[in-house]
């Protein structure tokens, strides 16, 4: 009897010591926090483990596209000859007169132009394929490049217009997915329904945007061409 | 007896818990009685906080801000956080402690940083963020950015170029801590991937290492000697990856870098490695002093707070202008 007795306090303290211990645990673990396992390669934008929900590059670039950037683009544009012309003379006095830059002095000047030129060559072999285009006087000598494709170079988009500030975007990364979205639009809207077959020596007319690059090529990401005979 | 044993061990568990407990309000209390203190206007300070010295583009970095501000006639003390960021945390308070004016930083972690800028902010003290960003803005007056993802598809672009836009190829990552090494290989395979006759044969992290890098790059090509390019997170692994492919004795295999460091611009002089992005260290650290000056004075900087810096592409054609990570 006595020793049941014993027992019986023994296990209740047992029970009352284990329950402290549990009350204690959860208070220390309680400044754990729980994390989500994300697996890697679910999608392919948080790779890295950087996280940009939230927002969705294509669906912005879609809002802006035709209320924003078309009417920018046609009301900004300037004769491309006219800007080469004073680049070549002065960059920085050029990009206050015609250009628009994202950042501080020191960035680069991004340009919105326009033109009317001959094609004297038609680089596909490289996927980041080029128009090469002679401007009137036709001496057969390319003055610029246009990009055609598949692989479209650099952030001209992306940096030639006010209403995009970095300041509005969480990281870099997501300000890159912005930049490769404006590309995939021009992709869907402009490159993947023309295959450039057949189009040397014809004249295109174009509108677009490129940065200027001190000591490299201009390099135009088009937002609209076409494509006429003639340029003889 | 058995169970008296036992109960007296539950009884010190119960006791050390208690004890760990009270050890942990203790802290608490002596960091929340600490008071704030406001920055007196007597004082020139300003805190340049950054990486370890070890890597010579932070380096670069102290020594750029340091030498911007002595010529604007402030006092600097350069501390070292090690990339840990209680360490920066405790640079935070002793900014604090001293009353710097500014805090010039480059950063721990983005979200380990967010308190302690804001810390600081409380203190009436600003910080000035230079090269790794933090994800929020309204915290630090200036987030001063090396734009890693362009570098990085630069050096993928100039790669792909170099390559011929074919072969296979290595890729050595960086510490996968370190939010920049994810970056540069994001935005290298954001360009590598559009060229299907790229391969990649092994992608392995060195760690931003160079003795790392030599021995992983030394077993991938005992694997596999059909290698045209390597493409590396930085230049002390592209260093290394150079190192190894000499002495398996590969021949006119491309190995490109990232950072702009004096030794890889050498080795490109030399003919060795063809590449490397140059992150202009030198050039953000003196803007962040300018523009701390100029919020002191008139109590703007004139800038957004967060400004993307633009890296450069160095090859053959300008690694001989280039000077601890400056182009003269």
């Amino acid at each position: 009897m006595i020793k049941n007795f014993k027992n019986q306090c023994i296990r209740s303290a047992k029970v009352a010591l284990l329950l402290v211990c549990l009350l204690f645990s959860s208070i220390l673990f309680s400044g754990c926090k729980l994390y989500t396992v994300v697996s890697n390669d679910k999608n392919k934008d948080s790779q890295q483990g950087i996280a940009v929900e939230g927002f969705d590059a294509n669906v912005f670039v879609n809002s802006v596209w035709e209320s924003k950037v078309i009417p920018t683009i046609n009301q900004k544009a300037v004769d491309i000859g006219e800007v080469i012309k004073a680049t070549t003379n002065n960059a920085d006095e050029a990009g206050k007169k015609y250009g628009i830059r994202s950042a501080q002095e020191g960035s680069p000047w991004n340009f919105i132009v326009k033109g009317k030129g001959r094609i004297v060559h038609v680089n596909k072999e490289s996927r980041a394929g080029t128009l090469d285009v002679d401007l009137a006087p036709y001496d057969g000598k390319p003055d610029f490049k246009i990009q055609i494709g598949p692989v479209i170079k650099n952030t001209a988009v992306r940096d030639s217009f006010e209403f995009i500030k970095y300041d509005d975007f969480k990281n870099q990364m997501v300000f890159a997915e912005l930049s490769n979205a404006f590309h995939k639009k021009i992709t869907d809207t402009l490159l993947s329904k023309n295959d450039f077959a057949n189009i040397k020596e014809k004249e295109v007319n174009f509108n677009g945007v490129f940065t200027y690059m001190p000591s490299s090529e201009i390099l135009v990401t088009p937002i609209t061409m076409e494509f006429t005979e003639g340029g003889k | 007896m058995k169970s008296i044993t036992k109960s007296m061990f539950m009884g010190l568990l119960v006791v050390s818990m208690i004890g760990l407990l009270v050890a942990g309000c203790g802290g608490q209390k002596t960091a929340a009685d600490k008071p704030a203190e406001k920055a007196s206007s007597g004082s020139k300070l300003i805190v340049v906080i950054t990486p370890s010295h070890s890597n010579p583009f932070f380096k670069a970095e102290a020594l750029g801000a340091e030498a911007k501000a002595k010529e604007l006639g402030y006092e600097v003390l350069s501390l070292v956080h090690d990339d840990d960021a209680n360490k920066q945390s405790e640079m935070f308070d002793t900014a604090i402690a001293r009353k710097a004016v500014a805090i010039i930083c480059d950063n721990a972690g983005a979200d380990a940083t967010l308190a302690a800028v804001k810390k600081a902010k409380d203190a009436g003290i600003p910080t000035f963020l230079i090269d790794r960003e933090i994800n929020v803005t309204g915290s630090a007056v200036s987030q001063i950015v090396s734009n890693n993802f362009q570098g990085a598809k630069l050096g993928g672009e100039e790669f792909v170029k170099l390559m011929g836009e074919k072969g296979n190829y290595v890729e050595l990552v960086g510490k996968e801590s370190d939010t920049n090494a994810g970056i540069r290989s994001k935005g290298y395979h954001d360009v590598i991937d559009q060229y299907p006759e790229l391969k990649s044969v092994a992608r392995q992290s060195a760690n931003w290492s160079q003795t790392e890098a030599f021995s992983k790059m030394e077993s991938i090509i005992q694997a596999n000697k059909d290698i045209q390019g390597v493409i590396c997170g930085n230049d002390t692994m592209a260093m290394g990856a150079m190192a190894a492919i000499k002495a398996a004795g590969l021949k006119n295999v491309i190995v490109v870098g990232f950072d702009g460091s004096n030794d890889v611009r050498d080795s490109i002089i030399g003919g060795d490695i063809k590449a490397t992005i140059l992150q202009p260290a030198f050039q953000i650290a003196q803007m962040s002093v300018e523009q701390a000056d100029k919020f002191l004075k008139s109590g703007s900087t004139g800038e957004k707070e967060k400004q993307l810096v633009d890296c450069v592409l160095i090859n053959g054609a300008n690694a001989k202008k280039l000077e601890t990570f400056a182009v003269k």
